[in-house]
């Protein structure tokens, strides 16, 4: 039984369905975003303040990756169609049995090689997209 | 130096999503099972994803290889093939 509690992001994970890259991820500094527009409906007879309606279609951010260069594994490619992308939540201290996730289909908008600086680690860059199409979907831990 | 003899149990359960239709969401199978791993007697615990396409291999989390090491790892592999191709030899 899933105990719900805090946890960190320690241990989660980011896996694609097509694309044959996996590697070590230091971090996911910009998770899954989503926004819902704002559509201003003021008119010329409207009084006070500007006045909004909720827009009909939520919009999708981008999610960022930092991740560990390894010269062996390099970084993904731009995979021709879309795949199945799934964030990965950490199981470890939550005593579920199947991870929390966010899954869905997307694609590579970016990758940023690494810097290259004596007594640093090659830190580079990956930012994906979810294109709407299925998902994403949040599934809770179980 | 004996190894151990280690037999996991696999089950591939379905990875259910939502699309957006005209008439409304509806739960869709992604195209991926989500990996459960025991061993027997054990409960059993998410490893993983699986894809669908042929020839793909476990999607391991990311704390699953590294901590297995590379014998145990192995013999995961070798569970979750078996149980893809048991569920293939069924038509699932």
């Amino acid at each position: 039984m899933a105990t719900a509690k805090p946890d960190t992001g320690h241990g989660a994970t980011v896996t694609f369905g097509t694309t044959s890259w996996s590697g070590k991820i230091r971090g996911i500094p910009q998770n899954l975003t989503r926004t819902r527009p704002v559509v201003n409906i003021s008119h010329l007879g409207t009084t006070g303040e500007q006045e909004t309606m909720p827009g009909d279609l939520t919009e999708l951010g981008e999610v960022e990756l930092d991740v560990l260069f390894e010269a062996v594994a390099g970084l993904p490619s731009f995979a021709a169609s879309p795949e199945t992308i799934t964030i990965t939540y950490p199981l470890q201290a939550s005593g579920a049995t199947t991870a929390a996730n966010v899954a869905g289909t997307g694609f590579v908008v970016h990758t940023g090689d690494p810097a290259l600086q004596t007594n640093q680690e090659m830190l580079a860059k990956i930012r994906i997209k979810f294109d709407g199409a299925t998902g994403p979907t949040f599934t809770a831990a179980s | 130096m004996p190894e151990p003899v280690i037999q996991y149990e696999v089950e591939l359960r379905p990875h259910v999503g939502k699309r957006n239709t005209p008439l409304g969401p509806i739960d869709v199978e992604h195209d991926q099972w989500i990996v459960l791993a025991n061993r027997p007697g054990d409960a059993p615990r998410q490893v993983g994803y699986l894809p669908k396409r042929e020839g793909a291999k476990l999607l391991p989390l990311s704390t699953v290889e590294e901590r297995m090491g590379p014998y145990l790892y192995g013999k995961l592999i070798e569970a979750v093939d078996a149980a893809r191709a048991a569920k293939e030899s069924t038509g699932e």
